[in-house]
């Protein structure tokens, strides 16, 4: 069966993407990453929901005699917005969605943030949402959903407010088409394959939450080991529950073993940029 | 120089992390690290969260030099050597 119910926001995770596509982790410059590098995403501590978008669908029809005759759509004019809700004020999240750093230099003790509302670039994300996926027989299984897009953003309120989440901070999500799947594959190569090569949405279950790593290769390091944020839990590399791309190519036969936190296999070229989506419990506990 | 250099590098031993205590910019930084860097012999060094524009190179080349044993003292040559008055 694969009917299941969603209930909560277990993870969530933040990547910069690439103008090439590719998440980035939490690098503000995405396209000039450093070679031997694992960049990761921001696990955000307290989401609380995410307001879907609703797409705005053309119609046509006709209507003569009195009566409707044709009636057909050619798609979408808009993707819409969506909102993300989080339960605290977070100057880590705030930063990375505007693209500006928090500057613990200036008092090393204290953190201070921009608004940044002048900002004229608006940053792109590979955002994973990962609810539980309930199905009939009562076995939980997480589903992560990856959504592309980009943050919006108001000022900062507050109020006399008691009880749970008193003072929440919503965030406008603006949903955009990429041409890659989460993992780095193009549209057009991938098994699912959309219509017009394109997506805003996309996917995956299994037995926890996928947490998205990236490395960029230095032809050397994995042939030590690589350092993953979050223990898989499963330790195969062959294609059953981890999936291992490199430039947008499935590259599971070039990793010689996953152990611990450890992934090790024989190096690519200086530049050659991994997407590693493995599930993983830990993810649950860790995101604090 | 740099403070407590070993303290900004991390080591995967047997195949298990053992974290750094400070990022290599020398902040404190909460497990697990999201953007960790390779400097060989199975050695890393943590990079800030959200970073400010910092230059990897040169704080990589900085923590290499601060963990550097200090060099032997170049021999001294041109001075005449005296036997010990106790041989």
């Amino acid at each position: 069966m694969a009917s299941d119910l969603l209930q909560g926001i277990y993870v969530l995770q933040i990547a910069r993407l690439s103008s090439a596509g590719y998440p980035m982790g939490q690098l503000l410059t995405p396209d000039a990453p450093v070679a031997g590098t694992v960049y990761s995403p921001y696990v955000v501590p307290a989401p609380v929901e995410y307001q879907p978008a609703t797409p705005t669908w053309v119609e046509f029809e006709s209507y003569a005699r009195g009566k409707p005759r044709g009636r057909a759509t050619p798609g979408i004019s808009s993707l819409g917005t969506g909102t993300l809700v989080l339960a605290e004020d977070d100057d880590t999240f705030e930063a990375l969605i505007k693209g500006k750093a928090v500057d613990t230099t200036t008092a090393t003790a204290a953190r201070i943030a921009s608004g940044n509302f002048a900002s004229n670039a608006p940053r792109r994300f590979l955002v994973g949402l990962t609810p539980i996926a309930l199905a009939y027989d009562s076995v939980i299984t997480y589903k992560t959903i990856w959504k592309w897009g980009y943050f919006s953003w108001n000022e900062t309120g507050m109020n006399s407010g008691e009880g749970r989440n008193p003072n929440n901070r919503s965030y406008t999500f603006h949903p955009t088409l990429s041409p890659r799947t989460p993992f780095g594959q193009l549209f057009s190569a991938a098994t699912v394959d959309p219509d017009n090569d394109t997506d805003s949405e996309y996917k995956m279950r299994d037995s926890a939450p996928f947490a998205l790593t990236t490395y960029v290769d230095d032809n050397s390091g994995l042939t030590g080991g690589i350092l993953l944020p979050y223990t898989p839990d499963y330790t195969e590399h062959a294609g059953a529950h981890n999936i291992l791309y490199k430039n947008g190519s499935d590259a599971k036969a070039s990793i010689s073993g996953i152990s611990g936190k450890t992934v090790t296999g024989t190096p690519g070229t200086s530049g050659d940029i991994w997407v590693l989506l493995t599930p993983s419990t830990e993810i649950l506990s860790l995101a604090a | 120089m740099m403070e407590n250099p070993e303290q900004r590098v991390g080591v995967l031993y047997d195949g298990a992390p053992r974290y750094p205590a400070k990022t290599l910019d020398g902040r404190d930084y909460y497990l697990p690290p999201a953007t960790v860097h390779f400097i060989g012999s199975n050695r890393f060094v943590v990079l800030d969260g959200i970073p400010p524009r910092y230059d990897v190179a040169r704080g990589v080349a900085e923590l290499e030099a601060a963990l550097a044993p200090p060099a032997a003292p170049e021999p001294v040559t041109g001075e005449e050597v005296h036997d010990s008055p106790d041989a």
